[in-house]
């Protein structure tokens, strides 16, 4: 039984639930649709873990690792825009700045699709798939840990200076925020560029997504 | 924005708005904002003439703007937005109180030091934020934004005076939630409405008599020989007030006497006396007011105290 593939099955549509739940309610603002858009993502990504997980075929697996970078390229712009957004509108960015951002995520898509500049091969090495990553996990990695940086600049600046309910959404944001992406980031790009390989390694950093679903459903559930 | 030195936040006078705004860039990120003074901090407490004031302000440019943002001492908050909701009747834009339980000189007291470093304050700038986009995009009626909640002004009640939600309502006028974004309940008022009415006629010769703590015979002797234009007895035991009354009211006595009960059901009915226990006791002696404001005669004014005006009867008990 592959219990990393069901796991991430289901956070990834408790995810997809919570991402449906916010496009339901009557809502405004910014902060909802990049937030919305960042779960979808999100939710994105732990699916395609789970399927590359559930697969033993080696063409499907490899496929969905390198798919797995789609999404994190949308995860790191839609974070990094929400940030601009919440609690209030820290800076009015320009449609034109929009697709600046998302570029490097779209130029991803086809780099993906159309090279395996990701990942050259897989090997199961110790029960473990161990990828061989070609050079754009670098330059993902640099693109991502920038966006991401940026992004917490912005909410730890807003955290700073903001008051009341503003301060609480924020605290309870930045420590859901801060775990999950201190152990995803470690387990999804540290320790494969370190070549550091043990059985389910691959699927840890989509897991650990749960801190973060965790943290948000009690930001609406729980009213101060 | 500093609420470790609330005095130096304080507008108390017309000039210190714009640097009191400067402190907050966001909101003019926001929107485009254009104050208006009418009292400062440091002034009495408003009153009346003040709402009225403001009222007709709005009144007069509810085609200039989005919306409306009132910031407002909180003690007498509740019944300034109750005014407002009875002055403007189908107001088409929102209109938005809110405010900050920390006077400016409260920070000087230890205990409340911990409350301030808890939430770095009770949220002036929050609760400014958060009315400003429901004043850009919220529910067209007058509302009150504290906390994480917008509440339908004349069902609102005062919760605990040091929380962030200083005001509560029936699950059906809360008009809106703050989590991610603003979201907007279904109970608010958003569809097409007539034209707008305004009316400034308030009497404000009302007199309220507290009898939940003991049978204040001597004291409603007191207020009788004032002449009030409009009594208001509150209670929990509406029957053991109706006895006391009749023997206290002289027949001769016309004017309004309403008996407010927030236990619905507890009453039998009465041809001398108005039974109000379907709104919460600020709405009633605003609407006291306003009625007495629209006519003088007793009957039409029992209507207009059961009629809903301004969406200020609680559900269910309509």
């Amino acid at each position: 039984m592959n219990y990393h593939g069901i796991a991430l099955i289901v956070i990834g549509v408790l995810e997809l639930i919570l991402g449906i739940s916010f496009l339901t309610k009557k809502r405004i603002g910014e902060a909802v649709r990049w937030y919305t858009l960042l779960i979808f993502s999100v939710s994105l990504w732990v699916l395609t873990n789970a399927v590359a997980a559930l697969n033993d075929n080696y063409i499907i697996q490899r496929f969905f690792i390198e798919m797995t970078y789609i999404s994190g390229g949308f995860i790191a712009t839609t974070f990094l825009l929400f940030t601009y957004n919440f609690p209030s509108v820290k800076k009015i960015i320009s449609p034109i700045k929009i697709f600046l951002l998302f570029l490097p995520a779209i130029i991803n898509i086809f780099i993906i699709l159309l090279t395996h500049s990701y990942v050259k091969g897989i090997e199961i090495v110790n029960g473990a798939v161990q990828e061989d990553f070609g050079f754009m996990i670098y330059i993902f990695s640099a693109y991502f840990l920038i966006f991401w940086s940026w992004g917490m600049w912005n909410i730890i600046d807003s955290y700073k200076k903001a008051d009341g309910y503003h301060r609480w959404l924020l605290k309870y944001l930045l420590v859901g925020v801060i775990i999950s992406a201190t152990l995803g980031i470690t387990a999804d790009i540290i320790l494969p560029i370190i070549h550091v390989t043990f059985p389910g390694r691959n699927f840890l950093g989509a897991e650990f997504s749960i801190v973060w679903l965790g943290f948000t459903s009690y930001i609406l559930v729980k009213k101060t | 924005m500093s609420e470790e030195k609330t005095d130096k936040n304080a507008v108390t006078v017309k000039g210190d708005i714009k640097p009191w705004l400067a402190k907050m860039p966001e909101i003019n990120i926001m929107a485009e904002i254009e104050p208006i003074f009418i009292l400062g901090e440091k002034d009495n407490e408003p009153d009346l003439s003040h709402w009225t004031k403001l009222g007709k302000i709005i009144a007069d440019r509810i085609d200039e703007f989005d919306g409306f943002v009132v910031t407002h001492h909180v003690h007498s908050l509740l019944a300034a937005a109750c005014a407002l909701s009875f002055m403007l009747l189908n107001v088409s834009k929102p209109v938005v109180f809110t405010g900050s339980q920390i006077p400016y000189m409260l920070a000087k007291k230890k205990t409340d030091k911990k409350i301030l470093k808890k939430y770095k304050g009770l949220g002036i700038k929050a609760n400014l934020i958060n009315a400003l986009q429901i004043a850009i995009q919220g529910p067209a009626e007058v509302s009150i934004m504290f906390g994480n909640k917008l509440v339908r002004a004349n069902q609102a009640h005062i919760t605990k005076s040091l929380s962030l939600n200083l005001f509560d309502a029936p699950l059906k006028a809360v008009l809106a939630t703050i989590d991610f974004g603003i979201k907007i309940s279904e109970h608010a008022h958003t569809g097409d409405k007539d034209a707008l009415k305004f009316s400034a006629n308030f009497d404000d010769n009302v007199s309220v008599v507290d009898f939940n703590s003991e049978q204040n015979a001597d004291y409603l002797k007191w207020v009788l020989e004032k002449k009030p234009n409009g009594i208001i007895i509150q209670t929990h035991n509406p029957e053991s007030a109706l006895a006391l009354l009749d023997n206290l009211i002289p027949v001769s006595y016309d004017m309004p006497i309403l008996i407010h009960t927030d236990i619905p059901y507890s009453h039998s009915a009465s041809a001398s006396y108005i039974f109000i226990d379907n709104m919460t006791f600020e709405a009633t002696v605003m609407k006291l007011k306003w009625a007495l404001g629209q006519t003088n005669n007793r009957k039409k004014i029992a209507v207009l105290m059961k009629e809903n005006i301004a969406s200020e009867l609680l559900e269910g008990e309509e």
